[in-house]
């Protein structure tokens, strides 16, 4: 039943007036239904945001594995930090911060710092919807030149960019998540923008 | 606008950070520079190349498990969760007007488990068994808490060799004798602490479990492999929940929460132990 509340909350986005099911299921109600120790309540949170959250740290650590290890610590200590949570940010932009912290002392750790981490990137198969095998092979590719690509930049760069570019979050989220001023946002990303641009040059002159 | 002071602001642009009047100057700016045009066209398509970066990151079922279990670990460990007295939620547990199914279905096995092992013992003119005897090992005074207890749990005191007490307040500590210098603890007379109850409880636990799994083991080899295999997944999930939770207990032996977490994870095992036995 909840669930299908949950699910039903994108179809009613656009109707008017209150809906019932969709008030019931606001973030903000399922999180002090959470804070009570509603676990219910708090899988239909983690359901919601579980994705865009693993998307995240496997753009920062480049490894399927270590980003589901990730997601499970980020939401594990979102939930017992659930009563500081403040309603003035976005519950996401809260929990992209709390990601970002996780995968920073990863990459400190023994593990995180292996260099040849990089070589280790899982090279996850995108649905590429090309027109021929030879595109979808170039697809492949390219997107396995972005991961790698990705995890050659500074790991501040990194976020950034990742924030901003797949996460598609506004520069004042990235601000809220990061923690960085604005001017270093804007600053990180555009050199991270630049150094994507040399790692994906021989891809980026045949396409452009 | 010129192009030194356009050129800064495209990425800005493309990311619709701008306000409208800014928006508006570049905008306006591009539309007659075609160098800074170029510039833009250029930003757009790398845009488009990584718009169509979408790793195929499913959200696995044991992803939520994980963090469930985690959570479920934190809450037995929590300040918060133990403001119930440890004597409350074993009387919630033990006291028959309140008892639930699970627990009435423990109950059963903790009576045909004290039952077994007092028989056992009694044929071979050995004493059972009892957790005064578990006390003695760890050899520590074990405090009542500040409580007045007056009801004795149901299906607890069968074994036991602790007389229903006169006393019922706190602050009652086992008294250590020391015999040719051999240790030995002896309860003071009195009711017992939960301390103690909560060991009787495992020890009767263990002991069905103990009997159980014999019989389980005996069965095995009639069992179809697929239901075996889901049949240990369980019990090894189980051991895994048990051995948490006893951990819990033990740092946090006035912990009800934790009690009442280790107490169904015993009941569980000897569910599914009974299942096994009984195909």
């Amino acid at each position: 039943m909840i669930d299908r509340l949950a699910l039903g909350v994108d179809g009613l986005k656009n109707l008017d007036g209150p809906q019932p099911g969709v008030v019931m299921n606001s973030s903000e109600d399922l999180i002090a239904r959470a804070c009570s120790g509603d676990q219910e309540a708090y899988r239909l949170l983690f359901e919601r945001h579980a994705r865009p959250v693993l998307g995240f740290l496997y753009n920062l650590v480049g490894r399927r594995d270590v980003a589901e290890e990730l997601t499970q610590e980020t939401f594990v200590r979102a939930y017992r930090s659930l009563s500081e949570f403040r309603n003035q940010a976005k519950f996401s932009t809260w929990l992209f911060g709390i990601a970002r912290n996780v995968s920073r002392e990863w990459s400190r750790s023994k593990e995180g710092r292996d260099p040849g981490r990089v070589t280790q990137i899982d090279l996850i198969s995108t649905p590429v919807a090309s027109e021929s095998p030879a595109e979808e092979l170039l697809g492949k590719e390219l997107h396995g030149l972005i991961e790698s690509a990705l995890q050659l930049l500074d790991e501040e760069r990194r976020a950034v960019f990742a924030l901003k570019v797949f996460q598609q979050r506004s520069y004042q989220e990235i601000v809220d998540i990061t923690g960085f001023s604005l001017a270093k946002v804007k600053i990180e990303l555009h050199r991270a923008r630049a150094e994507m641009r040399q790692h994906l040059r021989p891809y980026l002159e045949t396409k452009i | 606008m010129k192009c030194e002071e356009c050129q800064p602001r495209i990425e800005e642009y493309l990311d619709r950070e701008l306000n409208e009047s800014a928006g508006h100057a570049v905008r306006k700016h591009l539309d007659n520079c075609v160098s800074c045009a170029t510039v833009a066209r250029d930003l757009e398509a790398e845009h488009a190349i990584y718009a169509s970066y979408e790793p195929d990151l499913n959200i696995s079922p044991e992803l939520w498990a994980g963090v469930k279990a985690r959570i479920v670990e934190d809450r037995v460990g929590s300040p918060s969760a133990r403001v119930q007295s440890v004597w409350s939620v074993l009387k919630t547990t033990f006291e028959a007007p309140r008892i639930s199914g699970w627990a009435t279905a423990a109950l059963v096995f903790l009576a045909i488990g004290s039952t077994a092992i007092f028989m056992k013992y009694t044929q071979s003119g050995t004493q059972p068994p009892t957790p005064q005897n578990t006390n003695v090992v760890e050899n520590k005074p074990v405090q009542v808490p500040a409580m007045p207890i007056t009801n004795s749990p149901v299906g607890v005191n069968d074994t036991s060799e602790t007389s229903k007490g006169s006393g019922s307040k706190a602050q009652r500590k086992l008294v250590v004798a020391r015999n040719n210098g051999a240790e030995k603890v002896r309860p003071a007379v009195g009711p017992r602490t939960p301390y103690q109850l909560v060991r009787e409880a495992e020890q009767k636990y263990l002991a069905a479990i103990a009997m159980l799994s014999r019989n389980a083991n005996r069965k095995r080899s009639q069992m179809d492999p697929a239901t075996l295999a889901r049949l240990d997944q369980a019990i090894n999930s189980i051991d895994r929940t048990i051995a948490g939770t006893r951990q819990a207990v033990r740092q946090h032996p006035d912990d009800p929460v934790a009690v009442q977490y280790m107490l169904s994870a015993y009941a569980r095992k000897v569910d599914v132990l009974r299942e096994i036995a009984a195909n």
